[in-house]
């Protein structure tokens, strides 16, 4: 009887224990939690239209100034002064001027891809992938219809001077705040958008430049906003800063 | 008399210290070689990308098992080879790099350059890590995209790379006619 008491406690020490811990891991990183599952995307291929998104941690909040001032002054290399050519343009963190404390809890914008990766590879994160950070969107559709609305309104607004804090925003399907409605952001492999073949992309030149493109069409040609996404990512470089252009990381697990 | 000899040795080491920062300080700016991304070649040699300099590089991005474009792209990059005068082949190398970092590796990049008939003097084949691969390509602007079935879609670039990484030409893979390719060489070498 003893024995089984001990042991109930004791089951009940280590499973409390751990979950405490799984508990202070993610407040400390601010991380969630987002569950395998399947998505449509924009551009399908081959008769194949679910994507299959494993287990991840994504970032609650982008990453905001003042973290990523912290950043750079453990990592000197990329201060906007000693920062190669080849890893961003003249536009890096140009936005940092005297009225610091104004913006310092808002998302860093004007940071090249290369940067970003860095921070990430720090914390032992990385960059999301596109079907990553599309999945989220497509989730957050589905539980609520007007969400493609709410990002379309967002998209006819010109970006603000100064960006608003990014608890401010609400969140989506997966408690994952300010996705849309502040910036855009960086993904991982926004190099893998390969659209070719109709008229308006420029005929025989683009043809040659490219190999298998013919397999990729677009899914629901009605989805405006995913478009949008796409094509603003397909016209990006490694090295562009842009000034509504941030990011935030996910965790493998 | 064992003084002074190591008194050279150190001294030997200094100097070498100091001309290998320099070395690493050389490239300019907007150098690709600034990259810190690592390569295996065809006879699983381990390099890193700032190894390349030194030579002008013809560089393209292919993989092995790929059945459309990459053959034309490995003939053309041949053809251009044979337009190359001998007196400025000297300082040109021609690279290649998987984009398939899962299915390549030494052995089937050694079989490809056999099946293609690949001069390995003035050819290197290259593998890499998924995540280097892709660091690469964004660097270099190649876009590519791996289908369901395993195979990519991908660029077909043909790049012009000079001696400090720098890229001076975007030579369209499929096109056979190399004359703007071959200006650009040309005013490098001068």
């Amino acid at each position: 009887m003893i024995k089984k008491f001990i042991f109930f406690v004791l089951f009940f020490f280590i499973f409390f224990s751990f979950a405490f811990s799984i508990n202070l891991f993610i407040q400390r990183n601010n991380i969630i939690y987002i569950k395998e599952g399947f998505y449509i995307p924009l551009f399908k291929e081959n008769e194949i239209n679910n994507i299959y998104v494993k287990n991840f941690f994504i970032d609650i909040y982008s990453v905001t100034n003042i973290e990523y001032r912290k950043f750079i002054k453990n990592n000197i290399f990329w201060n906007k002064n000693k920062i190669k050519n080849i890893f961003s343009d003249f536009n890096y963190l140009n936005h940092w001027n005297k009225n610091f404390k104004y913006i310092q809890n808002s998302p860093i914008v004007n940071v090249s891809w290369y940067s970003c990766n860095e921070y990430c590879k720090l914390y032992n994160k990385r960059l999301p992938t596109i079907d990553e950070w599309e999945y989220i969107v497509y989730r957050s559709f589905n539980e609520n219809n007007n969400y493609i609305q709410e990002i379309l309104n967002w998209y006819t607004k010109p970006v603000k001077p100064i960006l608003t804090s990014r608890e401010s925003i609400n969140n989506n399907c997966c408690n994952v705040y300010g996705m849309n409605g502040i910036i855009w952001e960086w993904v991982k492999d926004f190099n893998s958008i390969v659209i070719i073949g109709s008229d308006s992309e420029g005929g025989d030149l683009e043809q040659l430049l490219f190999c298998g493109t013919a397999s990729v069409n677009s899914v629901n040609p009605s989805d405006y906003v995913s478009f949008m996404r796409f094509s603003f990512r397909s016209s990006l470089q490694a090295k562009y800063n842009i000034s509504s252009l941030g990011f935030r990381c996910v965790k493998d697990i | 008399m064992l003084k002074i000899y190591n008194k050279l040795i150190i001294l030997m080491f200094f100097f070498l210290f100091i001309s290998s920062n320099s070395y690493t300080n050389v490239f300019p700016s907007e150098s690709v070689y600034h990259l810190n991304v690592s390569l295996f070649d065809q006879n699983n040699n381990k390099i890193y990308i700032k190894d390349l300099s030194g030579k002008i590089q013809i560089f393209s991005m292919i993989y092995t098992k790929c059945k459309t474009t990459c053959p034309i792209i490995v003939e053309n990059m041949k053809n251009l080879e044979k337009l190359i005068p001998e007196k400025i082949m000297k300082n040109v190398h021609f690279s290649l790099v998987t984009l398939d970092s899962l299915r390549d590796n030494s052995e089937t990049l050694k079989n490809f350059m056999k099946e293609k008939n690949i001069d390995s003097n003035n050819w290197s084949l290259f593998f890499s890590s998924e995540k280097e691969t892709l660091e690469l390509a964004i660097s270099l602007g190649i876009k590519y995209k791996k289908e369901s079935d395993g195979n990519y879609i991908h660029s077909n670039l043909i790049l012009l790379i000079d001696k400090n990484g720098v890229i001076k030409f975007q030579h369209p893979g499929l096109m056979n006619n190399f004359d703007d390719i071959l200006y650009s060489l040309y005013k490098i070498c001068e």
